[in-house]
């Protein structure tokens, strides 16, 4: 399917934004590049590589992510982890019925939500939580003695199980 | 952080369903993003206001046939974008052959930039450079095996393990 590449997946919804819409926007999006808070709780969630809003003439909001996943199951955990956000984020497009009762919302994700047709990814095995992990790793690993160091085999097993320890919940 | 590199074209009427064909039939695996130092991710959307050929291109909010080539990326736009053409060679005459203006301009690089449409709001989970990410994919997969490995090694194994694993 063209929408993924194994793990990767890549989802693009455009909607058309109500009258006053793109007003809205501009400020929560001025806030979001400002105030942390506002795309915090997507990151805590660790499923989403990268993603990012544009603002198109004619009123239309069109938004592309690269992540883990289907779609449905995507916007759901957003919907019930951030429903206020969510609703900030979509209410001002024609036709959101918002997220409740989760039928509708559903469909209007699957209505909006358009064929990507052809996508490609550099890591497209490993999930967003896995970068996490590997990332965390390479940090400490960078702490480890040089495998060319001047270092006694007792003195690299100390670092060894120091970063064994500090490690063990990413590995 | 990554930057999204998004390039929006309008489809020439009547050429969308050979824009379809053309842009299916790019490779994935080995395919022209995955040659451009500096790409994390990188897609070609097609996006359709008229009846459509599958079920999921069908009418949204925009004037006509619309494609989207949107890639995030490490490096300066123009500089990725001098480099994606010079991969996608007669592929690029190809693809935006279909799409308005492509036909009169000798400036290739400088239509496409013409065509950006920058982000609002991006947002990067992990912010690290496509390179990065993969050394710590490998650096993850290498040292995870040879933590298990040397469980109860003893510390001149141990070193000698990690020189061989660490220094291929």
């Amino acid at each position: 399917m063209s929408d993924s590449h194994r793990q990767a997946t890549a989802v693009n919804i455009v909607v058309r934004i109500r009258p006053l819409g793109v007003a809205w926007y501009r400020l929560l999006f001025f806030a979001a590049r400002h105030v942390a808070w506002v795309t915090a709780a997507m990151g805590r969630q660790q499923f989403i590589h990268h993603c990012h809003w544009m603002l198109l003439p004619k009123r239309v909001l069109w938004f592309e992510s690269n992540y883990d996943g289907d779609v449905v199951r995507y916007m759901d955990t957003f919907a019930r982890i951030m429903p206020w956000r969510m609703r900030a984020a979509w209410t001002p497009t024609v036709g959101f019925p918002d997220m409740f009762p989760p039928a509708g919302f559903h469909q209007w994700t699957i209505d909006n939500a358009y064929e990507t047709t052809s996508y490609w990814s550099a890591y497209p095995d490993a999930t967003t939580r896995h970068v996490g992990r590997a990332l965390r790793v390479l940090d400490a690993a960078e702490r480890l003695p040089s495998p060319d160091a001047d270092i006694t085999p007792e003195e690299f097993a100390t670092a060894w199980r120091r970063f064994v320890a500090d490690t063990q919940l990413d590995l | 952080m990554p930057t999204q590199l998004s390039i929006l074209t309008a489809v020439l009427d009547g050429h969308r369903d050979a824009l379809h064909d053309v842009v299916r039939a790019i490779p994935v695996d080995g395919g022209p993003f995955s040659q451009v130092p500096g790409t994390h991710h990188g897609r070609f959307a097609l996006i359709s206001t008229e009846p459509s050929p599958t079920a999921r291109m069908r009418a949204g909010g925009l004037d006509g046939p619309m494609l989207m080539c949107s890639a995030t990326i490490d490096t300066a736009p123009s500089v990725w974008l001098g480099h994606f053409l010079q991969v996608l060679g007669p592929l690029a005459e190809d693809i935006w052959s279909h799409c308005n203006g492509w036909a009169f301009t000798v400036d290739r690089a400088g239509f496409l930039l013409e065509h950006r449409v920058h982000s609002a709001l991006e947002f990067a989970t992990w912010d690290a450079p496509v390179d990065r990410v993969q050394r710590a994919l490998d650096v993850h997969r290498r040292l995870s095996a040879l933590a298990v490995r040397m469980q109860g090694a003893d510390p001149a194994t141990l070193l000698a393990a990690y020189r061989e694993e660490m220094g291929r």
